[in-house]
């Protein structure tokens, strides 16, 4: 009984030993053997589920980006919250959710979209081999320039906006979901 | 008996007149007659005629009338004649080969339209805005989708007043009609150009600009002119293919769900960046790891490579050179 044991646990070292050589890798590419435990819930079903981005939620649906986040593909999603759609100029968010201007609302909304998964610690550990800058190509053909400020990450968008990024990542079976607290202009 | 006689002598003198069918054209004996001579062709040649024999010697007796339809024939007129099949192949007796070559064009459009039933080009939508009744003859000409010379100059911008007497006539292509129909509160016109307008009914005023040709894929409208053909990248082609119930189309970077019945964009499924490509540098904008957690132990950064994904696929890059050497695995 206690062989299997002993083998289990040397195994269990060994895996260990090899993640902390991958993590020295990882250590400068930010953590990229995550831990973290994806929800089995799509990006798209999170989003309607969250009391803050009830705007975005609804600004999802009516581009029908919906089923975007709701597919498999891997997306992240740099998410405004209501209260950075209430920052807009007056009229701004209401304007947005008008039918006549999906067209506006899919470019805008894909400007805070970018290929695959990344998380909190990504974003930290590029912008760290980067000294202190990263850029993040989204899906709209824009390219976001990440900064830190204190312990958070700045997001400076291609129209002269920029947006903060607030609270906890969530990652979600197809991806990740960071909220920010701006709306990211395009050009 | 005598009645026979004289069918029978009829269509004998109809088949001895060949040259007068060869200078009449599409008539082929008949005087040129434009529908009715392609009568005589379905129903057997001169069974037709010989049906009618006092008109077959009508025309016999005035030949000078044949000499007019000589002149007639020559004119282009047969390609927009009623029957169109059927004048190809007088035309074709007539004229040799030349000839043809209309009716052979009308036939190969119908089949085209046939093919592309819900998306018509910008050809297509000119055409329509012409052969329209409201169009004048001299604006058709300028084949310009019947827009009148200051109008073509001006299109309007949203809040822009529309004067209703100039819109009247602006009537929507029949395939959007469906979609843009006139309620109390809006109108909608269509300036020929590819820009529809939503106009407000008490302000005259364009509330929204639904631009619908060129390279504009709005959810809830039709997809532009030019994707009738199943075009998705061939990496999403087993996740996103037809079916009876959804089509798929690429364009913009993105690949759209299409109601095969209407033609409208339903939702959109996939955005791609289309940035990343084997043998290229790798662009500016992927400094972040971004695999998917599942792959994140397989692919690691190190000094050697990188790994970003895009596209439906992870892509290895050289650490110094910062050229994307492969393709190393696809998610889709």
């Amino acid at each position: 009984m206690k062989k299997p044991l002993t083998i289990l646990l040397v195994c269990l070292a060994l895996t260990a030993c090899e993640r902390e050589a991958g993590g020295n890798e990882a250590a400068n590419a930010g953590a990229q053997a995550s831990d973290a435990k994806p929800a089995k819930e799509k990006i798209g079903a999170a989003l309607a589920d969250s009391a803050d981005h009830r705007t975005l939620s609804q600004a999802l649906e009516i581009s029908g980006l919906e089923a975007t986040l709701s597919a498999d593909q891997p997306y992240t999603l740099f998410a405004p919250t209501d209260a950075a759609f209430a920052k807009l100029p007056s009229g701004g968010a209401p304007n947005l959710l008008r039918p006549e201007n999906k067209a506006q609302l899919v470019d805008l909304l894909r400007g805070h979209i970018v290929p695959g998964l990344v998380t909190a610690s990504d974003l930290a550990g590029a912008i760290e081999r980067g000294k202190g800058e990263a850029k993040l190509a989204t899906v709209s053909g824009s390219t976001l320039v990440l900064t830190r400020d204190g312990g958070s990450t700045l997001l400076a968008g291609p129209g002269g906006s920029s947006a903060r990024v607030v609270g906890d990542e969530r990652l979600q079976s197809n991806g990740a979901i960071h909220a920010v607290d701006g709306v990211l202009l395009p050009k | 008996m005598t009645r026979y006689i004289l069918l029978a002598g009829a269509a004998a003198l109809t088949l001895s007149i060949p040259a007068a069918a060869e200078k009449g054209g599409k008539g082929e004996g008949k005087g040129g007659g434009k529908p009715a001579a392609a009568q005589v062709d379905r129903h057997g040649g001169g069974h037709g005629r010989a049906a009618k024999p006092d008109k077959s010697q009508h025309r016999a007796a005035k030949p000078d009338k044949s000499d007019r339809h000589v002149a007639r024939a020559d004119r282009p007129v047969d390609r927009v004649s009623g029957d169109r099949g059927r004048s190809g192949k007088v035309d074709r007796r007539a004229h040799g080969q030349a000839a043809v070559r209309g009716p052979d064009r009308i036939d190969d459009r119908r089949l085209s339209d046939r093919r592309r039933d819900w998306s018509p080009s910008r050809g297509d939508v000119q055409r329509i805005a012409a052969w329209d009744r409201n169009c004048p003859p001299g604006l058709a000409k300028k084949h310009n989708g019947c827009m009148p010379p200051g109008l073509a100059k001006n299109r309007f911008g949203v809040g822009d007043r529309v004067d209703r007497t100039i819109y009247s006539s602006y009537r929507l292509p029949a395939g959007y009609q469906s979609l843009y129909y006139d309620t109390q509160a809006y109108y909608y016109r269509y300036d020929n150009a590819g820009n529809l307008y939503r106009v407000d009914s008490r302000s005259n005023m364009v509330s929204g600009l639904i631009p619908l040709l060129g390279s504009s894929f709005v959810v809830g409208q039709r997809i532009p002119a030019g994707f009738a053909s199943y075009n998705v990248p061939v990496q999403y082609r087993d996740t996103y293919y037809d079916s009876n119930d959804s089509w798929y189309r690429y364009g913009d970077d993105a690949i759209y769900q299409v109601n095969p019945q209407s033609g409208t964009i339903e939702s959109i499924v996939a955005l791609l960046t289309g940035d990343l490509s084997v043998g290229q540098p790798l662009p500016a904008g992927y400094d972040v790891y971004n695999l998917p957690l599942d792959y994140r132990d397989d692919y690691v950064d190190d000094q050697d490579y990188m790994y970003r994904y895009a596209d439906g696929g992870i892509y290895q890059v050289d650490a110094k050179t910062q050229i994307i050497k492969a393709i190393v695995e696809m998610l889709v």
